[in-house]
Order: structure tokens, then sequence, then C-alpha cells
């Protein structure tokens, strides 16, 4: 059986290896990648350790709190997390398993299949996320044995019960996710952008909820109380070991039936899966032509939206941007000059995305050879599609400038636009300033990046120098002028 | 390669033949402006491949080997995308889009990611891909891998058409009856060089055998080394 299983998880890692776009051109990472990948205990250790590194600070949260009431509430939030996890994972991974048709090269052989290897491959995959849980479960049964047990039972029942609404999603949404575009595949992608936004958000979540907990748990008690039969709170009944394991068996004994009926369901797909090609005759489509420059944008928007291991990519200035924002906001006040520095820090880290840009074409850079493509017209494509996430965050942040500062905060409008064209232009401008009109993706090196970034905080620190003296107004000057360099560079 | 030399006349379909790892991609490449010559000379319509590509690829369409093509865009969406780089009028798009989805029955398919669709299907909209354009010259290598027998014999019918309409076809392939049928120049292609270039009759002379497959056999120094092979295998299954 482990063969077999060990045989799917090589197989699924390695398509997904080979899939990701991100590490083609380097190999180094290519191949760390793929030693990862390959190896199931390697991975799912690599996959546990990172997971127990917040698990560990959790754990430490709770050894300093000694309120019963602040330790329930504590769990039942920290079981959300592996429970989301586990939701994720079952969905993303089941649909790889259903998509790759990992178990054709098996069917021919004379094995007797059945779901039980799906199962235990799904279930291998999530285990790791007991990495954030294990800590705090053992930290409170080294305080109180009984309740330190069952919090580690809740915890493992919620991540059961995340994978069984990951399975039930694989159900109803799995095999039509990626076959079509029209509206409602939009929908779909935009949920999935967002929905992975808060996968990683999480994080930060997780900084904040211990915060939360310690000032809020007394109203969060008596809610616990009220509801706990329904999970998550249902965790929260740690402190009444009675109750809480007749709810535990209650919960698996509802669960595993529903449990098996869903992976039977995923089974009989992959076994005979269902022909959607072709199903039903699509005779309506939209076929337009727009400009080069929109051309080029909206390619590379609907790529990057439909795959998720570029949009992780193309949303990195927000990762890095966000807690800034987010540390600002909470002194409850906005003022100019800390709107203009994190514009220009948005600037400075707008360039995170290239790589993510760039590899929207590497599964295709021949064909993109074989067009009558202007390297001026792709560079100018890609800067604009690299700015479009800064934008973005600057827009957001004019917003919140305008609603404390009133209406002379529009004197950032310029910095909003400029400095992310003018990182994106720097770096395109790097990479692509041979004299050839050959257009291919560039290896990037660290040693480049490096270069890049140093070459980057120059540029914002000469933007910058007018601040030290609140001139706003004449950092936008310099800002302009800069851009103006750069438009006469990208011109020729 | 090594002193690959030959030229394709307005209205002429030129085959180009020669065994696994010859050179003929490499050459159709070169043809098309995707790869650099390391020395040379291309030249389409009078426009240097090397030095203005760009131009080049304005009146050409390149279909490769195996199509390489953005498996997260519909066809639908690559024709757009295909038709606002070559700057086609939307209304001329749309029409010759219409007529080649019909064609080559791809309708279905329109609104799927490529990534999703059987490689028959990718080399049809590779196909399309390239002809969208109305292109003067046509670099086909292998285009009839995958293709089923309706659409097989609309593209050999459309090549025909193309070439009385005067446009040059340059196409490497396997189907020696193909190349047969509707080549009005084969150049045999060898080890990286052009060992024989000529209408059919010309290579008949010169090989002294009647149909391709022969010639090609003999000219590649194959014929005997075959029946070896053959009677190896044999012995061991």
């Amino acid at each position: 059986m482990m063969n077999i299983v060990h045989y799917i998880y090589r197989e699924v890692h390695y398509r997904i290896v080979q899939k990701n776009p991100m590490l083609k051109n380097n190999p180094a990472r290519y191949n760390h990648a793929l030693k990862i990948a390959l190896s199931m205990k390697r991975g799912l250790s690599y996959q546990f350790l990172s997971y127990l590194i917040f698990g560990f600070f959790s754990g430490m949260g709770v050894f300093v709190i000694s309120s019963l009431d602040v330790i329930s509430t504590y769990v039942v939030f920290l079981s959300i997390i592996p429970f989301i996890f586990a939701v994720f994972i079952t969905s993303v991974q089941g649909s790889n398993v259903v998509y790759m048709g990992v178990f054709e090269p098996l069917k021919p052989l004379p094995l007797k299949l059945g779901s039980k290897y799906l199962s235990f491959y799904l279930l291998l995959e999530i285990l790791p996320s007991l990495g954030i849980v294990l800590p705090t479960s053992i930290v409170i049964a080294i305080k109180y044995p009984l309740p330190g047990i069952i919090s580690f039972f809740w915890f493992l029942t919620g991540i059961f019960l995340g994978h069984i609404i990951g399975l039930l999603i694989l159900v109803l949404f799995g095999l039509k996710i990626r076959q079509r575009a029209g509206k409602s595949e939009l929908l779909v992608n935009i949920v999935r952008a967002i929905l992975f936004f808060l996968f990683f958000g999480i994080f930060y979540a997780f900084v904040y909820m211990q915060k939360y907990i310690m000032e809020h748990s007394g109203e969060w008690a008596g809610l616990i109380g009220r509801y706990s039969i329904i999970f998550p709170f249902s965790s929260g009944t740690i402190f009444h070991p009675l109750f809480s394991t007749v709810l535990l068996i209650l919960y698996m004994a509802l669960l595993m039936p529903v449990y098996y009926l869903l992976i039977r369901r995923i089974w009989d797909r992959i076994m005979e899966p269902r022909v959607v090609f072709g199903e039903k005759e699509i005779k309506e489509y939209k076929v337009k032509s727009k400009p080069t420059p929109f051309t080029l944008i909206g390619k590379d928007m609907k790529i990057l939206i439909r795959r998720t291991a570029l949009l992780a990519g193309f949303l990195i200035t927000l990762y890095i941007v966000f807690p800034q924002i987010f540390m600002v906001l909470s002194t409850g006040k906005f003022p100019m000059l800390n709107a203009v520095i994190i514009l220009i820090m948005i600037g400075a880290f707008s360039a995170g995305g290239i790589d993510a840009i760039l590899k929207v074409d590497i599964n295709a850079i021949e064909f993109l050879r074989t067009l009558p493509l202007r390297k001026r017209d792709f560079v100018m494509g890609k800067i604009i599609s690299m700015s479009v996430v800064p934008w973005g965050i600057g827009i957001a942040i004019l917003i919140l400038a305008l609603y404390y500062n009133g209406l002379y905060a529009l004197i950032l409008i310029p910095h909003v636009f400029l400095l992310p064209f003018i990182a994106s232009s720097v770096v395109m401008l790097y990479y692509f300033h041979y004299k050839e009109e050959d257009i291919g993706i560039p290896d990037l090196k660290k040693t480049d990046l490096i270069v890049l970034f140093l070459i980057l905080m120059l540029i914002m620190g000469i933007i910058s120098i007018p601040l030290i003296f609140h001139l706003i107004w004449v950092s936008e000057i310099v800002a302009f002028a800069i851009f103006l360099i750069l438009l006469i560079f990208l011109r020729r | 390669m090594d002193g690959i030399s030959f030229k394709v006349e307005n209205g002429e379909i030129y085959g180009f033949l020669g065994p696994n790892g010859s050179g003929k991609s490499t050459t159709l490449k070169i043809l098309a402006g995707v790869l650099k010559p390391t020395s040379g000379r291309v030249e389409i319509e009078g426009i240097d491949v090397v030095s203005n590509p760009v131009e080049v690829k304005r009146i050409i369409g390149y279909v490769p080997e195996t199509p390489t093509l953005y498996e997260s865009l519909t066809p639908a969406e690559l024709f757009s995308f295909i038709g606002g780089i070559r700057g086609i009028d939307e209304k001329i798009l749309k029409e010759r889009v219409n007529r080649f989805v019909e064609a080559f029955e791809i309708g279905k398919y329109m609104n799927q990611f490529i990534g999703t669709l059987s490689f028959g299907t990718k080399q049809k909209i590779s196909l399309i891909a390239s002809f969208l354009h109305d292109p003067r010259v046509i670099i086909m290598d292998e285009s009839m891998n995958g293709l089923d027998p309706k659409s097989a014999r609309i593209l050999r019918e459309l090549l025909i058409r193309f070439r009385d309409e005067g446009k040059s076809i340059i196409f490497s392939t396997h189907v020696l009856p193909l190349a047969e049928m509707i080549c009005d120049r084969i150049g045999l292609i060898y080890e990286g060089r052009l060992i024989a270039e000529g209408t059919m009759d010309e290579l008949r002379e010169k090989a002294q055998e009647e149909n391709l497959e022969d010639i090609f056999l003999k000219l590649t120094k194959s014929k005997d080394e075959m029946a070896n092979i053959i009677q190896a295998l044999q012995e061991v299954l």
C-alpha cells in the first residue's frame, strides 16, 4: 500500500514542479524543488517543520496564559487555522490527482485499486498542518493533561472536517473549475485569488489573533458556551472533558460516513472519468482585436489570475507592503508624510513581481517568437502589467489619505502612478537593454536581483530627499524627471 | 547544419524530408526567425531574417512540430491575442476565425483552456493561429501530426489552394506519400546537409528508384541497414 501511495505522491509533486513556470530557467531552484518533491519523507517533514515554527510561537503564547477562559478561546481560534489548511490542501491536491490522471498508469497493471489509496494519500498531505497545533496541545497537556489531549483530538477533528469540506468542494466544483473560461470562470478565478490571499493572510491573522484573544476572551467565553456543539466553538469545551469527549465521538460518527461517501464519489470519477470535452456544442465565442499593448497586458492578467503559482509571485508587493500599512493604520492616524513613505516603499518593491510577470510567457516563448512583436512593445506591456498591483495598492493608500487628510491628499496622485512605473521600467531596461529584437525570458540571478535592488533604492532615495524638508511636490518633480528619462530609454 | 542552400519560388510547395535529427526543424526555425544561424544568410521575399526578424514574421506563418501555445488561454482568447499583435482588423479576424473554426471543427473547444485539449486539437489551433493573417509564406514542421483524416485532407487541399494563389510553402513531413502527392520540389536533408533536391522525376532519376520511400531510404543509406535491424528484432521477439 505504501508503495502505491508513495508513487502517487511522487507523481503529483513531480508534475507540480514540472508545471510551475516559476522554476523554469532556474536550474538551482528547480533541482531543489525536485529534490523535495520526489522524496515523500523529506517533503512532508519540510512542511511539518515549517508549520511547527508557527506552532512553536503559538505554544509559547499558551504557556504564559493562566486563565482557562483565555485558553479555551485560544483553542477555538487556533483550530480554525489547520481547518482552513485542510480545506485548501484537500481541494487543491485532490483536484491535482483527478486532473493529472496519476492513477492512469496503474490501471493496466494487475493491481487491486481502491479509494483507500486516494484517501491515504490526501490525509498524508494534510498531516503536516498538525505542526501548527501540536505544540499548543503539548503545552496545555503539560499544565492540564486531559484537556491537552482532548485539544489535540479537536485539532484533528478540525483537520478532518476541513478535509471533508475540501472533498465536497472537489465533488461540486473540482471537475469543472478549470475547463471553461466564461463569466462564471472569471468569478471562480477571482474567488480563487481572494482565497489565495486569505490563505497567506492567515499568518498575519495569526499574530493579530493572539493579541485579540487576550483582550476579548471574556466576550468569547459566553459565545463558546452558547454554541458549544458547533465547530470551532466545540473545541473550546476542553475543560469539560466528559462533554467534550461525547461531542468528539458524535462528530466522528457523523463525519466518517460523509467522508466515506465523498471519497467513493471521487474515486468513481477517477476510475471512470467523465468526458467533459465535447459534452455540449458551444458555438458562441468572442474574438476581439485590440491594440498591441492592451493585447499583451490582457494576456498577462488572464494567465496570472489563472495560475496559482504565478499569482503568488504577482501579489508579492502586496504581501511586503501589507504589514506596514496595517501597522500605520492601527495607530488611527495617517499623516501625509506617512502616506508618501508607504508610496515610496510600494515603488521600491514594485519590481518584486518581475519573476511572475516574465514567467507568464515561459511555456509559450517559442510561439511568441513567431509573432511580429517588437521588443519595445513587449517590454512596455510587461512594465504596465508589473505596475498593476502596486497601482492598485497605491490607489487604496490614496483613498485612505483622502479620508484622513481631505482633498489635499490629491497631491499624492503622481507618486501613486509614477513610482511603480519607474521601478518596473528600471527592472525591464536592466534585463532587456541588448540591441537585438529577440524576446526571451532572462534568468533572474541573485546577484542581478541585488544589483537591481540597490539601483532601485538609490532612485527611491533620490526621490525621497525632498521629503526630509516635507516638500512632497519637489519629490514629485524629481520622480517626473526620472520618469521622462526612462521614457526616452524605453523609446529607444 | 552544414552548407544548406535552397530557394523556394512563389506558388511552390517545397517538401523538406529527412530522418529524425537530420536538421529539418532547426532549418525551419531559422527560416521562421525563431532561431538564429551562427553563420550564413536567410532571406524571405528579399528581407533578411537575422537583421529584420519582425518584418519577416509579418509575412510568414510558422507552424511548429509541437504546438507550444498559452495553455491557460482559450482558443478564442489566443486568436484575439494574435489578432491584436498582428494588427488584424476585428471584422476580418472574426470572419477568418469563424471559417477556420468551422473547417477544423473546433467550435466546441473555443471557450476551453488550451492546456485541457488533445494534441490533435492543439495542432489545429496552432495551424489556424499561423494562417489568420493570411501569410504570403508558410513554413510548416510536420504539421499533419495528430490531425484526424478529415482535417489532414482539409489542410492538404488548403495548401494546394495557397500554392495556386501564389504563396510559397515549405513543409517537412515523414508522410512520404503526402510529399509525393503535393510537393512541386523536394529537398532531402541528411546529417545536416542537403543531399538531394529536385522534382519527383529528378529524384527518381538520381536514385534509380520509383517511389519516394525507396528514394528516401536509398539516398539516406538506410536500405541495407533496415534488413539487418528487422532480422535482429525477429531474433529477440
